[in-house]
């Protein structure tokens, strides 16, 4: 009872904490706005799901249930992930982890309270996707009578069982430093697809209602062999409308709906073995006198100067006093001011790839060499091309977010000129990034005389890091970027979708000139936002 | 030359954090002492170019900062109470990219991190990366950070937190070491790091320039306000009530009080030479009581 009590009160603090802030009134908004989206009128020019070509069920209860549910479980898998893992970082930047170190509390409770803290946030943007879905019948007045069940049921068994495993997923991937940042923001989005592939062969989620709607729309046209789609589609002809009833929940069907539960139980005992706790991963981040360092330190050869009393962190004063006053303020060697943009790129530069491993430059290196080495047609076919434009992803993403995420604004709002350098630098970082792993195809192009994809490489080369910059500048944060550009990266070059394939990786991209133009003009809009916002902060807070 | 004429700075939710703030300075370490909350950083923000006043304006060498940041922040070394590193940087790296920003460059800059951080004994430990840092050895890289471009104007707010004994002793003497022509402006609500160092203190409570004086004007305003008594362990409280308490000390007779009133407040009060403490409750209380 006592451990009950305890996940209650920890899910409550959570939650409450979570609620009470701006930007989840902001995330309602857009949740209310994405669930009018998702029922359309019949002349918006897009369809959410349909069968066949362009057939969609009439809009009765069940059709709207379901439909909604199915566009909710492809959205908020993957942005509910990365809008509630944050709870355990957050305690841990709060130092509220700290005293939860101190108590009685087991990590399999705690993060079981973080779970179910997760678990009703998004079960909160649930109940307002539903409500929302029901105002939408209503107003959309193709069928006015409500059925409440029919209209429910879809999110009761489909949805929340699927949010359940989302909010466990949440917890565990912030159970390990290398989980919580950006590649485990790239190992999750690998996940959902993955998900989103096999979950027909699961006989869980969307198969569910889409079998049945298949079947019952073959029942009323004998001869229909189509299939189905979800998401903004464009529909190929006038739609056409047909009636279907909604599934009929069997208790097989219902029990079998429940295995994401099983997986999210299975999932936070997990984490808690996974998770370190506040203590270890305090001491081995904060403490100076670690072994580690003292080992550190001993290869330090001006250290040895001072003997033992160098590793203390006030002694050398008291113990060489002669060594520490043999230099006065006054006698420092007067820098020089320039001005010049090099030092601050290349200390950007710098910045961006500290702490990267040499396997991604050689990673890096390789996908430039085949791209040079390889005929182009090949480096695209094979997905060579594409891959080399999300190798960069982390490098790129903490553009412009760096100083939020470090404290570090101080410095930045302090310099002179530092709208223009501070932000061209850290852009003409990403670029470099970017030429890094592109270059090889840039010039493999080039010598084939492809003009039309070298032109959009080149575009390409100025519209990432240019999105990354503005991303992380508006929001503070390098999650923003990663999710963003992971989704286009995968509608738009891994997919081929027009406007978003920014490679135009087509064997003829349509309307060529104008896209490069477009997104040419995009970047420029992009910098233009993030130059204005950082000058804001820079010389104008109020 | 540093001019603030009239700042007044009011929040979002209508509180004012600062009330008609003027002051003047050419030269020397002006120590900004106050309790929590009493506007300290939100001055020193202004100052440094970081927020804006709602009211007033601050001129450097005659040029409204306001209008043009960038000509105080090509002479501008701040340190804010709550400043943050790149923690995969080492000293060096970090300095250099703190050197880049203000616009530094050359072969000198490098001898100058140097010099730096071996001035804020640092040298020992500039290979490490400084996420590995300890408080006090962060707070001296910041100052370091703050000194890169030898700044006429230097802004260190609560620059002692972190520091223990002996490192403030040595950051007290890097002070005076630093001070001369430039300006250094430094904000804490400890009286003995003021007391050892400033040529002139700025005493700030709730939003209001209390008083902006000579250090040893301030003590003379409290001449013949400070008294010593010995109470009963149990009339403490009562007496914390009644007076104004600068200090206590348990003696055998019981608690010997340091009283700060402008009248006797015993009969058996013996009256003391006032310490810089003594004279900025003095100012304090005075103020809560008009």
């Amino acid at each position: 009872m006592a451990a009950l009590r305890t996940i209650y009160h920890i899910a409550r603090a959570d939650l409450l904490d979570r609620i009470r802030q701006f930007s989840f009134l902001v995330i309602l908004g857009l949740t209310v706005l994405l669930a009018y989206i998702f029922v359309p009128p019949l002349d918006a020019g897009y369809i959410t799901l349909y069968l066949g070509h362009s057939i969609r069920g009439i809009y009765n209860s069940a059709w709207v249930g379901a439909s909604v549910a199915m566009s909710t479980m492809m959205f908020l898998p993957l942005l509910g992930f990365y809008l509630v893992k944050n709870s355990i970082s957050r305690d841990e930047r709060t130092h509220v982890g700290q005293i939860v170190a101190s108590t009685k509390v087991t990590k399999l409770v705690y993060l079981t309270g973080k779970t179910l803290s997760s678990f009703a946030v998004l079960s909160i943007m649930v109940a307002v996707i539903i409500t929302v879905a029901l105002l939408m019948q209503w107003i959309r007045g193709e069928v006015r009578n409500i059925e409440l069940w029919p209209l429910i049921s879809p999110f009761l068994f489909l949805v929340f069982p699927i949010i359940a495993v989302v909010a466990a997923a949440a917890v565990l991937f912030e159970t390990r430093r290398v989980l919580q940042g950006g590649i485990g923001n790239v190992l999750y989005f690998a996940l959902y697809l993955l998900f989103v592939m096999t979950a027909d062969k699961l006989n869980i989620g969307i198969s569910i209602p889409t079998t049945d709607m298949l079947q019952e729309l073959g029942e009323q046209r004998p001869g229909f062999s189509g299939t189905y789609g979800i998401g903004f589609l464009q529909p190929e002809g006038p739609i056409e409308l047909f009636i279907w009833h909604g599934i009929a929940w069997s208790s097989k069907l219902i029990l079998t709906q429940m295995k994401p539960y099983l997986a999210a139980l299975f999932i936070v005992p997990l984490a808690a073995v996974l998770f370190r706790g506040f203590q270890e991963r305090g001491r081995k981040e904060s403490s100076y006198s670690s072994s580690k360092l003292r080992r550190k330190q001993n290869r330090i050869t001006i250290a040895e100067t001072y003997g033992d009393a160098a590793y203390s962190d006030l002694s050398l004063s008291a113990q060489s006093p002669s060594s520490t006053h043999r230099l006065r303020a006054s006698q420092l060697t007067k820098a020089a001011t320039s001005y010049s943009l090099l030092p601050l790129v290349l200390a950007e530069w710098r910045l961006m790839v500290k702490g990267t491993r040499m396997i991604w430059f050689a990673v890096a290196t390789g996908l430039s060499a085949l791209c040079l080495l390889l005929p182009s047609d090949t480096s695209m076919t094979y997905m060579i091309w594409p891959a080399a434009w999300i190798w960069p992803l982390l490098l790129w993403s903490g553009m412009g977010s760096r100083e939020a995420r470090h404290h570090t604004q101080y410095l930045i709002q302090t310099s002179p000129r530092i709208v223009a350098r501070q932000l061209m630098s850290v852009w003409l970082a990403g670029l470099g990034a970017a030429l890094w792993v592109t270059l090889g195809m840039l010039i493999r192009l080039a010598l084939e005389g492809d003009m039309i994809h070298l032109a959009y490489g080149a575009a390409a080369a100025l519209l990432v890091p240019s999105m990354a910059l503005v991303c992380g500048v508006l929001t503070g944060t390098n999650r923003t970027f990663e999710v963003l550009y992971m989704i286009v990266w995968y509608i738009g070059p891994f997919n081929r979708m027009p406007y978003l394939d920014f490679l135009g990786t087509e064997e003829a991209p349509t309307g060529t000139g104008s896209m490069i133009v477009i997104y040419v003009l995009t970047s420029v809009l992009m910098l233009t936002a993030a130059a204005m916002k950082r000058g804001v902060r820079a010389g104008a807070v109020r | 030359m540093l001019e603030i004429y009239q700042v007044s700075k009011q929040y979002s939710h209508g509180k004012w954090a600062l009330k008609d703030i003027n002051l003047q300075a050419a030269s020397g370490i002006i120590g900004l002492l106050g309790p929590n909350g009493a506007g300290k950083s939100t001055l020193m923000r202004i100052l440094a170019t970081i927020s804006q006043p709602t009211e007033g304006t601050v001129r450097w060498d005659g040029v409204d900062i306001r209008k043009k940041p960038d000509e105080l922040r090509r002479v501008l070394g701040y340190l804010p109470q709550d400043f943050g590193v790149y923690p995969n940087l080492n000293a060096v790296e970090f300095l250099e990219y703190a050197a880049a920003l203000k616009g530094l460059g050359g072969r000198k800059t490098r001898a100058r991190i140097m010099e730096l951080l071996e001035l804020l004994n640092l040298h020992h430990a500039w290979k490490s990366s400084v996420g590995s840092y300890s408080g006090g050895m962060r707070q001296r890289l910041g100052i370091a950070q703050a000194l890169l471009n030898d700044p006429r104007l230097l802004i260190i707010d609560e620059p002692t937190v972190g520091l223990d004994p002996e490192e403030r002793m040595r950051f007290r003497s890097l002070l005076t070491d630093l001070s001369g022509e430039r300006i250094v402006i430094f904000s804490t609500h400890i009286v003995s790091d003021i007391e050892a160092t400033a040529d002139r203190i700025a005493v700030l409570s709730q939003g209001e320039l209390l008083v902006n004086a000579d250090p040893a004007v301030i003590l003379r305003r409290a001449q013949g306000k400070v008294w010593s008594i010995v109470i009963p362990d149990q009339q403490l409280q009562e007496a914390r009530a009644k007076w104004t308490i600068s200090g206590t000390v348990r003696r055998d007779e019981g608690l010997q009080l340091r009283v700060v009133s402008d009248v006797c407040p015993h009969p058996r009060a013996a009256e003391l030479t006032p310490s810089l403490e003594d004279a900025y409750l003095y100012v304090k209380a005075a103020r809560e009581g008009a």
